[in-house]
């Protein structure tokens, strides 16, 4: 069938690549893992009560609040983000079901599980989302369901249409794009009628196993939907560490040497691996995974299925609910018992005339938009289910443009239901998984804590003036034991997924996230826009201009400050030496987004 | 499966006659251009339900879908609804919008026009 594809592509040579087998975590690590976090945690608190009584410069009482309320703020979210990482339970794994009655209650007579698998596409090479078709024509059916595929093309291409007959699936196109994907997917459901709904993007491409594993999950008559990870196939590889110092560095056989003497301690290592941090292995095998015991781990769009009497479920309540709370809004200027009724009937209405019935919620972020609806029902109490082993491959943004579009979309799509319908206020919501959805939001409000990191350094080297009393013994005794813990905590926990390009985007993300928390706060709409699934090309300095501000400055910071040491006009050298560690470690973490936006086209393969 | 509809003056009587209303349906439902044109003059509107024994969401939003193809200020009765789907309309929370009636008679005398001088019985014969 390949044959039928004329085009090459730039990750046709990563075609045959596998994704890793996933790691069970015995109950012994659990544990560990457990007890080196509890023990973080305690030092963390012992050192910020340190800091806040005994610790402060009140020479400089503005600087040093500033300073110590971010370092309490990023505990905060360390706390949270080790809650989330305590403790981990997949959901029973279930034999796919081949009769209706198995997953749903009510029906008249039995027959075969109908499921739609929806293509959603907008502007993608049409070339593209035909080996998508070809593969989720692969997928292998389990007895007793019928399959449908359907390209849902919201571009309204004469060229996709032919590739969807040519394919044998269906096609439908829309005349608007009212609620851009959420409207393009319920375009799609207002044409079929499966009981199951699998959501792909136009680039997700199922392996033959995707429905066998994840529909078992819909036995238990409570689960929505169910989320696969999401795998980029097509991540830069990077060159093993001692390949780079034999070759790159030109150490010849002593990097070879060297290079393997290396990975005995820290495990193998890959130099220029995955420069934008595209990898999402961190999100789905460690955060979203270990949300799932407590039914909080959230929808992504996709590779997952839903439940559709769930969704549209859902989707009437919401409906009915909020033109219900609109024409109170209104209705409360109406003064007169009688009066307020009458108008209050007639609002409703009217209103709910003209509103939408949105089974996915037309926002930025519609997918964990309405996984929290879903979650938050307080009748039906909604499952969520994660499955752990990855069941499709997809394509990452290429360059820095594109990635920086889908990180903005998912940090402004989550400040923005925070801001406008905060799940913490939620009624339905369990406590774990407020904690859970708040982990995520507060996340996104790094800014407040990490500009104060970036700049502390800064500021100390051009005017003198130290947020601390004094960088001696007592500091590092405080502080250490807690980073130490902290980072063997993580190790721990995360073992086997590489946290490196996390750690360095989560302080080199900080202005895009900025402007996206500015944008909410302005409460300017947060602009629907399809991440580019191709290269953009061109130099995307302009991006990344405040990153390399900071860079900068805190280079010549640390200049200036030796030079003022050197002459002898400057004696602060223990707080010298933390204040340059302190930079040199933001500036590594900024450097890898000036370094992506600098990353060129790949070579090309053929054409 | 059908769905044929009946007018008697200014109020529209559209009967589902099927035993399940589900996704199905209501895609049947948007097909049926006959009725879908009559709908956009249609001031007062009635569901029967009668021979309908289950209907789930995808189903029930046909409702939601009927009542947005009316005019403004018009309304919508629900009729002959069982057991299962006033408690399936309760939890939609579709109840708080649209009455639901055990006969035509419930339809208030404004909405009904000049249907008051039309017995029920000659409208179910009709």
């Amino acid at each position: 069938m390949t044959s039928k594809t004329k085009k090459d592509w730039y990750f046709t040579h990563y075609e045959s690549r596998q994704p890793e087998p996933v790691n069970h975590p015995s109950p012994k690590r659990i544990f560990v893992t457990q007890v080196l976090a509890s023990a973080s945690i305690t030092m963390g608190v012992w050192y910020l009560i340190w800091r806040w009584t005994d610790s402060l410069n009140w020479g400089a009482p503005g600087f040093s609040i500033l300073l110590v309320t971010a370092e309490t703020l990023a505990f905060i979210g360390t706390v949270l983000f080790t809650i989330n990482l305590w403790y981990v339970k997949d959901t029973q794994k279930r034999k796919a079901p081949s009769r209706l009655s198995e997953i749903s209650l009510g029906s008249i007579t039995d027959r075969n599980i109908v499921v739609d698998v929806f293509y959603p596409t907008y502007n993608e090479d049409v070339e593209l989302v035909r080996l998508s078709i070809l593969d989720a024509k692969n997928m292998r059916i389990p007895n007793g369901i019928d399959v449908q595929i359907h390209v849902l093309d919201d571009g309204n291409r004469e060229e996709m249409k032919d590739i969807a007959i040519e394919e044998g699936v269906n096609y439908f196109a829309r005349i608007d794009n009212v609620g851009f994907k959420a409207g393009n997917i319920r375009n799609g459901m207002e044409k079929t009628d499966g009981d199951l709904m699998v959501i792909f993007d136009a680039d997700t491409r199922p392996f033959p196993a995707f429905l066998e594993q994840t529909l078992g999950y819909f036995r238990d008559k409570d689960v929505a939907w169910v989320q696969t990870p999401q795998w980029f196939f097509d991540c830069q590889e990077g060159t093993p560490l001692p390949k780079w110092l034999e070759k790159n560095i030109h150490l010849g056989k002593f990097g070879k040497i060297v290079g393997h003497g290396l990975e005995k301690v820290f495990g193998p290592t890959h130099v220029g691996q995955d420069t934008l941090g595209n990898d999402p292995s961190m999100f789905y095998d460690i955060i979203l995974r270990r949300r799932n015991w407590c039914n909080a781990s959230f929808c992504c769009g996709a590779g997952s299925v839903h439940r559709r009497e769930a969704i549209m479920n859902q989707a009437l309540k919401r409906y009915v609910s909020s033109a219900l709370e609109k024409s109170e809004d209104l209705a409360q200027h109406v003064s007169g018992d009688e009066l307020h009724i009458v108008f209050k009937e007639q609002l409703n209405l009217e209103i709910a005339r003209r509103s939408e019935v949105m089974p996915y919620i037309f926002h930025v972020s519609e997918d964990i938009y309405t996984g929290i609806h879903l979650h938050a029902d307080t009748d039906k109490k909604w499952k969520s289910v994660f499955h752990p082993e990855t069941l499709s491959k997809m394509l990452s943004p290429q360059d820095l443009v594109s990635w920086s579009l889908q990180r903005f979309k998912y940090a402004g799509g989550t400040l923005d239901i925070f801001a406008h319908d905060s799940p913490l206020a939620m009624k339905g919501l369990s406590i774990m998984q407020k904690i859970m959805y708040g982990a995520t939001f507060f996340s996104y409000l790094s800014p407040l804590w990490i500009v104060p990191f970036l700049f502390a350094p800064i500021i100390f080297f051009f005017s003198g003036i130290a947020p601390v009393s004094a960088y001696g013994g007592e500091f590092y005794a405080h502080l250490i034991p807690f980073l130490f813990l902290n980072r063997l905590a993580l190790m721990s926990a995360t073992w086997g997924v590489s946290t490196v390009r996390g750690e360095q985007y989560y302080i080199a993300f900080f202005w895009q996230n900025i402007v996206a928390m500015w944008e909410v706060l302005c409460r300017q709409p947060i602009k629907f826009q399809v991440t580019p699934k191709e290269r953009q090309s061109g130099i995307q300095l302009d991006l990344v201009w405040p990153q390399f501000i900071i860079i900068s400055l805190s280079v010549a910071g640390a200049l200036y400050m030796g030079w003022n040491i050197y002459i002898g006009s400057e004696n602060h050298i223990a707080a010298y030496v933390v204040n340059v560690f302190w930079a040199l470690n933001n500036c590594l973490a900024l450097s890898i987004i000036v370094r992506a936006s600098m990353l060129r086209e790949p070579e090309e393969v053929q054409v | 499966m059908n769905i044929f509809s009946r007018k008697l003056d200014n109020c529209l009587v559209v009967s589902f006659d099927m035993k399940l209303l589900n996704a199905s349906a209501a895609r049947y439902f948007r097909s049926n251009k006959s009725i879908l044109k009559q709908l956009s003059t249609t001031a007062t509107l009635v569901v029967d339900l009668e021979h309908v024994i289950i209907a789930d969401s995808s189903g029930i939003a046909v409702i939601v879908d009927i009542y947005q193809r009316q005019p403004p200020g018009s309304k919508l009765f629900i009729l002959n609804a069982n057991l299962a789907i006033k408690v399936l309309l309760e939890d939609t929370l579709l109840d708080q919008l649209f009455p639901t009636i055990e006969s035509l008679e419930d339809v208030s005398e404004p909405e009904r026009g000049a249907l008051t001088s039309v017995s029920s019985k000659d409208m179910e014969s009709s």
